[in-house]
């Protein structure tokens, strides 16, 4: 079964006069459970395809669906509850709220949906904390945390509303090569025992070996897919 | 919710110092606030509890005796001033004398004020000492008043005495105009010297009230002018004063006489009858005459004139009681026709209005009610003809229509005494207005406030939301709504308002409780009349700091609206994208 189907997307930017054609037309089904990667040079559309998979940013033309839900005509409420129960992200800049420690940054996703109850959110979260290794680390602010201990820190973050998706947008591109790989490991892992579909993107053909598929895109075009 | 409240509260501190400075100026401009609005509930409670009391009353009856507003008496009425205690709201009816004399010491002649103090009051121990900072005594005491050693005790200001070339203890020559309009000349005893908190209190010269009533030639039953303390004021003077004004109907005046001619004499009731040209016309319709009603004429009962045997044109003698010196008050009329009284009123003798209240006026102890039914029961035919016991003036509504009605007194020759009700509204509408204008401190304040919490909070929040772009959308992507961005930063900003001005009301609190500490000097300083025993007043109200408090706090909230609403309407995908 098919997490994503996307059919003949399109994303325009205006810029200025001009309209930057950021996906020229792309077609692709990523099966439930996959742990694929993006791969092309800076420009390509990396970001904007994760985005409009993600449900953060909209198509202009053409059909996205994510767990057989279009999403394409989804009002901004609708994309907002749809990446609160099924989307996580990691980011290349990890984008962690420096306000709250580690474990609270985990427990936020929870909080938001509001559904289980403080020492059930608690509880979950320190599982996930566990899980990237990072459990005696939870009173600390992101300011207090390594690149590689904070990205772990997003990755529970991401995993903790037990998503069906997991967009990780360069996620190591901001780490050097061998904290880079522990946490593609970790993505790998968590895709084995947990069976959460992983999409990272990335410009560097090194890592592509953590992936199960992978595709190419150059100048808004899927190449050899 | 109670995350975003828990997520705002770790937020407000992100940047301390922008927060310490916005906060800063919200906690100055509550302080602010606070101070002034409880500085000008202060002098408004001076204003209303103090000044007033004194000037005006809140509400006040004026008496005058046949339109001199200085003859100060309604005879045989003081039953009125109980009835006045009586009403709801009145916490304290003080009867009043103040005449202005000439004073007359060895070296020369001032003007003052003679002033009649009620010493058998019972006042709190509050007033006692506000009567003595405003008073304070060089030599005696104010209950030197009630010494009986020496004749009228008196106490006046020490600059006066020194002008005059009295001290304690001398004689003071005093001439005035008495409540019957006499001109009298007394003698009084310096018993004490007080020195004056201002330029005002150097005319008074005190006397006892019942020394004043004495010699203003008035006795127990005579009612002087009355100034009232109320139960809140502000609310209470103007329908206090409508009660006043229903209670004050005046009803038909009767006076006992006795009418003697050839020999004979024979005890009656009398009442007055208007002889202006209009009422004389309309005489003429009910009441046969022999005679025009004009001068002192009178008309007998056909019974009285029979058993007198007086005719109309006699010459009767009408004794209408004794003077205080105990002379009999008579009186030469002419019968100028006899009439047949109606039921009720068997053997009413009519008497010309003007002469009929001069006896009234001029007689001793005239008890209130004696023969007021008799002259009722007539006035089914002689109805407005008969003269009422005093005409009360219809409620001023304005200073304007105050002025209007004293000239109007002034002007018009009145037959009856003339009684006014009237509030400090119409009396105190200077110093009302003063109050007004200090109230405008007040909102001065809430603007300038208003415009400061409002360009420091849109700035603010500006800054903070470009700072936090990226922040915003990793919230968004992770599944907060825009709505809830918004509500974050309401809630930041209401909180960092609302520790703010609980701040500034402590530090309000504070500055209020050292600013009334300080002691001021009373003499010589033209705003002494806002101070109490030398002190800045501040009342602050729970309600209105509250109330405050609630202004600054939506005031910021309505300031961090525009920017609020534009943070939750950044696209995610933009915002993520976002560097600084
Ligand atoms: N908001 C935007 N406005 C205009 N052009 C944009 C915007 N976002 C991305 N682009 C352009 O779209 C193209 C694809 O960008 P992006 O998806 O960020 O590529 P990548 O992530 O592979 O580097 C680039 O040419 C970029 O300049
Ligand atoms: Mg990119």
């Amino acid at each position: 079964m098919n997490i994503v189907e996307i059919r003949n997307l399109t994303k325009n930017y205006p810029l200025g006069n001009t309209t930057v054609h950021a996906l020229r037309g792309i077609d692709m089904d990523i099966p439930q459970g996959s742990l694929m990667s993006v791969v092309g040079p800076s420009g390509s559309g990396k970001t904007t395809l994760l985005n409009i998979v993600g449900c953060v940013d909209t198509a202009t033309t053409g059909s996205v669906k994510v767990g057989d839900r279009e999403v394409t005509t989804l009002s901004d409420r609708e994309l907002t509850r749809l990446r609160l129960r099924k989307i996580g992200f990691i980011f290349q800049t990890f984008n962690l709220v420096p306000v709250l420690s580690a474990l609270e940054n985990v427990e936020f996703p929870l909080l938001l949906q509001g559904e289980l109850s403080a020492a059930k959110v608690r509880e979950k979260s320190r599982q996930l904390l566990l899980a990237v290794g990072l459990l005696d680390h939870e009173r600390h602010k992101p300011a207090e945390l390594s690149g590689g201990q904070r990205q772990r820190v997003a990755i529970a973050r991401a995993l903790v509303t037990d998503p069906d998706l997991v967009l990780a947008d360069e996620p190591t591109a901001n780490l050097d090569s061998e904290t880079g790989e522990s946490i593609l490991r970790l993505m790998q892992t968590m895709n084995a025992e947990r069976g959460t579909t992983f999409i990272f993107s990335t410009h560097d053909p090194q890592v592509l070996r953590y992936a199960k598929s992978v595709v190419h895109i150059h100048d808004g075009r899927l190449e050899g897919a | 919710m109670k995350t975003l409240l828990f997520f705002a509260y770790r937020n407000i501190l992100r940047q301390k110092r922008r927060a310490v400075l916005l906060g800063t100026a919200m906690a100055l401009g509550t302080c602010f606030l606070v101070l002034a609005s409880s500085f000008v509930a202060g002098i408004s409670q001076t204003l209303f509890d103090r000044v007033m009391t004194y000037v005006a009353g809140h509400t006040s009856v004026l008496v005058g005796d046949r339109g001199y507003l200085y003859r100060t008496a309604l005879r045989g009425r003081a039953d009125l001033k109980e009835r006045i205690e009586k009403l709801p709201n009145v916490k304290r009816v003080s009867e009043t004398i103040g005449i202005v004399c000439r004073l007359v010491g060895p070296q020369k002649g001032d003007n003052g004020i003679f002033i009649g103090i009620d010493l058998t009051q019972k006042l709190s121990p509050a007033e006692l000492q506000e009567t003595q900072d405003n008073f304070p005594m060089v030599t005696g005491s104010f209950l030197d008043l009630k010494r009986t050693d020496v004749d009228n005790p008196a106490i006046l200001a020490k600059p006066k005495a020194d002008y005059l070339g009295v001290k304690a203890g001398d004689q003071l020559a005093v001439r005035y105009q008495d409540s019957r309009g006499r001109r009298q000349v007394t003698h009084l005893t310096v018993v004490g010297l007080f020195r004056p908190t201002n330029s005002f209190m150097e005319a008074p010269l005190f006397v006892s009230m019942d020394r004043a009533k004495i010699l203003m030639d008035m006795d127990s039953l005579d009612l002087p002018y009355l100034y009232l303390t109320l139960k809140n004021p502000k609310v209470n003077a103007v329908p206090t004063a409508d009660a006043i004004q229903k209670l004050l109907k005046p009803r038909l005046a009767a006076l006992p006489i006795s009418v003697v001619f050839g020999g004979k004499s024979q005890a009656v009731i009398c009442a007055g009858l208007k002889s202006d040209s209009v009422s004389r016309v309309r005489l003429g319709k009910v009441l046969p005459l022999a005679k025009e009603w004009k001068g002192n004429v009178v008309d007998l009962p056909n019974s009285l004139a029979t058993t007198l045997g007086a005719k109309p044109g006699d010459t009767v003698s009408v004794v209408s009681g004794r003077s205080k010196a105990g002379d009999s008050i008579v009186d030469r009329a002419v019968v100028a026709g006899t009439w047949n009284p109606p039921a009720g009123a068997e053997g009413l003798v009519l008497w010309e209005e003007d002469a009929f209240q001069g006896a009234r006026s001029f007689r001793s102890r005239l008890p209130g009610d004696t023969g007021a039914a008799l002259v009722q029961a007539a006035s089914g035919v002689l109805d407005s003809l008969l003269s009422p016991e005093w005409t009360l003036l219809p409620r001023a509504k304005s200073t304007d229509e105050v002025r209007d009605q004293m000239r109007l007194i002034g002007a018009r020759e009145w037959k009856s005494p003339v009684v006014a009700v009237r509030t400090m509204y119409e009396t105190g509408e200077q110093i009302l207005k003063l109050a007004d204008a200090l109230s405008l401190i007040t909102l001065v304040a809430v603007l300038i406030l208003f415009v400061v919490v409002l360009t420091g909070v849109v700035n603010t929040l500006r800054m903070t939301v470009r700072e936090r772009t990226r922040e915003i959308g990793t919230l968004r992507s992770l599944g907060m709504q825009a709505s809830q961005v918004r509500q974050l930063f309401l809630m930041e900003t209401g909180m960092l308002a609302l520790f703010a001005s609980l701040t500034g009301t402590v530090l309000a609190g504070l500055l209020m409780f050292g600013l009334s500490r300080l002691t001021f000097p009373l003499e010589g300083n033209p705003l002494s009349i806002l101070l109490v025993r030398g002190h800045l007043v501040f009342v602050p109200g729970m309600m209105s700091t509250l109330g405050e408090i609630l202004l600054v706090v939506g005031m910021a909230v309505i300031a961090a609206w525009g920017p609020s609403s534009q943070a939750s309407q950044l696209s995610p995908a933009n915002a993520l994208r976002h560097h600084e």
